[in-house]
This record gives structure tokens, sequence and C-alpha cells, in this order.
């Protein structure tokens, strides 16, 4: 499973933090997982208002290659998408539930962390920057990237 | 001995996780110990009384009046409930967060009180006066029992922390609330602390609005 982006949204489906691993492109990648990241919004909407009980969103949508996949978190609404290359082989829903609960464990110590002035209360949109996470989003990278 | 629980954590710079919880040694080392499984969840009295006196001297210097001291105390305190509220709802690993003003109420009682203060609230009352008036007790909050409050400022509660703690985590769960705290000393409980929610008018409407449409 070969990881391409990361992203977090907060409850206005506002970009809070984003984070690519083609490190061949550069910058102007970014976009292109922006717009996906948005086209995104509205099937998260519909899925969580479909099975209000689960925290894991499944598959929202494929694009040409990539497929995106969602969570929410169950503090209230904060989003984190997941893209992917298609793989060949079929990857198991565990695999990706995996995931998603690293960066959520590493979301929340972000959170927990006193010095770190997001407050994602209000519904203000902060942008996440920690050294540690990038550390651990870096690692997940690294650790899918085949 | 009395202990203590994330909240300190919370207030030093708190650790992050190990990639792979499951090879995590157990380290000594408070920073570095894993959130999700907290082996040594208690902080010594001690420490936080002192710290919680520094917060106290440290508002102090810079505001004028009892008011603004209480004001202060409470924004710090809604610092640590918005945390703290994350990191509840993440170890409770449920998916449901409450949004009903009385699932709240129980939520702060119950799970929030056990992790700040290994014990549950004493008692959970609603005003006969107005309905939209709830009231937390504590007989005797653990935190503030080293500080002593001077004859000339007796209208002062310490439990503002405690009160900003309680605000933060009402307006997570949607039932934003004005939260005061006051000093009601019982007999043999001289520090007895009453935390006091007034709930928003538009709370309290869509109670009205979610209880009749139940019937």
């Amino acid at each position: 499973m070969k990881l391409r982006c990361i992203a977090i949204l907060n409850r206005q489906d506002t970009p809070v933090y984003m984070r690519s691993f083609d490190d061949n492109e550069g910058g102007g990648d970014d976009v292109k997982y922006q717009h996906l990241a948005h086209t995104s919004c509205d099937v998260i909407e519909e899925r969580m208002q479909k099975s209000p009980s689960d925290m894991y969103l499944g598959l929202l949508q494929t694009v040409g290659e990539l497929a995106v996949y969602g969570y929410v978190l169950n503090t209230g609404g904060v989003r984190i998408i997941m893209v992917i290359s298609v793989p060949e082989s079929i990857v198991r829903a565990a695999a990706i539930k995996e995931v998603f609960q690293q960066v959520h464990a590493a979301y929340i110590a972000l959170v927990c962390n006193p010095f770190n002035e997001f407050d994602d209360a209000s519904g203000g949109g902060g942008r996440l920057v920690s050294g540690k996470f990038e550390a651990i989003i870096s690692e997940l990278g690294r650790v899918h990237s085949n | 001995m009395a202990s203590q629980s994330h909240a300190q954590a919370q207030m030093h710079a708190h650790s992050l996780m190990k990639l792979d919880n499951k090879t995590s040694k157990r380290s000594t080392v408070l920073l570095e110990q894993n959130i999700a499984r907290p082996r040594r969840d208690r902080v010594g009295l001690g420490a936080f009384a002192f710290l919680i006196a520094e917060i106290i001297r440290y508002s102090q210097n810079r505001v004028m009046g009892i008011q603004d001291l209480e004001a202060k105390l409470s924004e710090i305190g809604q610092r640590v409930g918005v945390r703290m509220f994350e990191l509840s709802m993440w170890r409770e690993k449920t998916v449901h967060r409450e949004t009903r003003v009385l699932q709240t109420l129980v939520f702060i009682n119950t799970v929030v009180w056990r992790a700040l203060f290994d014990k549950q609230a004493d008692s959970l009352e609603r005003s006969t006066e107005s309905d939209d008036e709830y009231m937390i007790t504590d007989n005797e909050p653990a935190i503030l029992k080293y500080i002593s409050v001077p004859k000339e400022m007796t209208s002062f509660s310490p439990g503002a922390f405690i009160s900003g703690i309680v605000e933060a985590i009402a307006r997570c769960c949607q039932c934003p609330a004005r939260v005061t705290s006051h000093v009601v000393p019982a007999d043999g409980l001289p520090l007895r602390t009453v935390i006091l929610l007034k709930f928003d008018k538009e709370v309290m409407d869509r109670e009205k609005r979610l209880e009749a449409s139940k019937h």
C-alpha cells in the first residue's frame, strides 16, 4: 500500500494539516490533494449520517490511480483523509484503520501539548505545527511506501 | 497520599506516542509514557500544589480585582479542559459524543472527575429556582487543599480553575454554559466547592424541543 497523502480537516472542512509523500514532484502536487480533500467533504458528511456509530468511513472515492479513505474523530468532527495509490492486491480495511488510528493517536498527543496553540474548540483554523507530529507522519509514510 | 492525574501531565510538555504501541517499553520517565495506557498516572499532590500556587500568583500579578483573577484562572482551566476532553474521548474509545445536557453533566461528574481527581464528583443537583442551573459539588477538591484565601478576598474562589475545565468540556459537548465556582463550607468540610453551571438559552430551548419531539 503506497501512502500518498494525509490531510486533516476541521469541522468547517478547512484543511488544518496536509502532508504529501511524493518526493519527486515538489509543491505542485499539493493542489491536487487539496482538491481531493475538498471534493471528499460531501461524501464524508453523507457517510457520517449513514453510519453515525463508526469512526472509520471507508473508501470515499477513487480518482484515476488514487483512492481516498476517510475517518472522523469522535470528539466533534475533525476529519482525517488518506490518499493511497490504487494497489494491485486488495488492501484490507484493517490495515487502513490501523494507519488512521496511529494518526489519531499522534493528533491526540499533539493536542495535549500545552505549548501548542491549536485550539479547535471554537472551530478556529489554526495550522498544526509540531516537529514530533511531522516525525510520526513521516514514519508512517516511510513504512507504507511499498 | 493524595494523588492527581493527567491535568498536571498536560501542564508539563506532554510527550508523544511511540508508533508501535505493542513494543514500547515501560519507561520510568513521565514524559515518555504512552498516553493511551498510563502506567503511572498519578502525580504527587505536593508537586501540583506548588504548580497551582504559582499559577495563582502569576495570575494575581497580572490582573486587578477578584473578577479578573477568577476569569484568568478560568481561562487557564479552559485550556486544560479542551485537552482533557480530547484525551478522555480517546481513552473511552466510544464513538458517541454526549450532546444532551444531562448526559454531559454525568460525563463530567464521572469520567472527567475520575480522570482528573481520581474520584467522582460528590453530587449533581439541579437548582430549584431556575431550570437552567445545575450544581456540581466537590466536598474537598484535592488541588485546592493548600490554597488559603486571605480575609480581604473571601469572595474569591480558587475553584475558578476547576470551573474553567468544566466550562471547556461543556462547550466541547455543544452545551455552552457560564460556569462559576463558589465555596460553600459545610460542617467539617471547609473547602467544599460548588461549581454552578448556567446553560445558555439556546441549549435549554434545544433541550425542550428534543424532549417534546420524543413524546
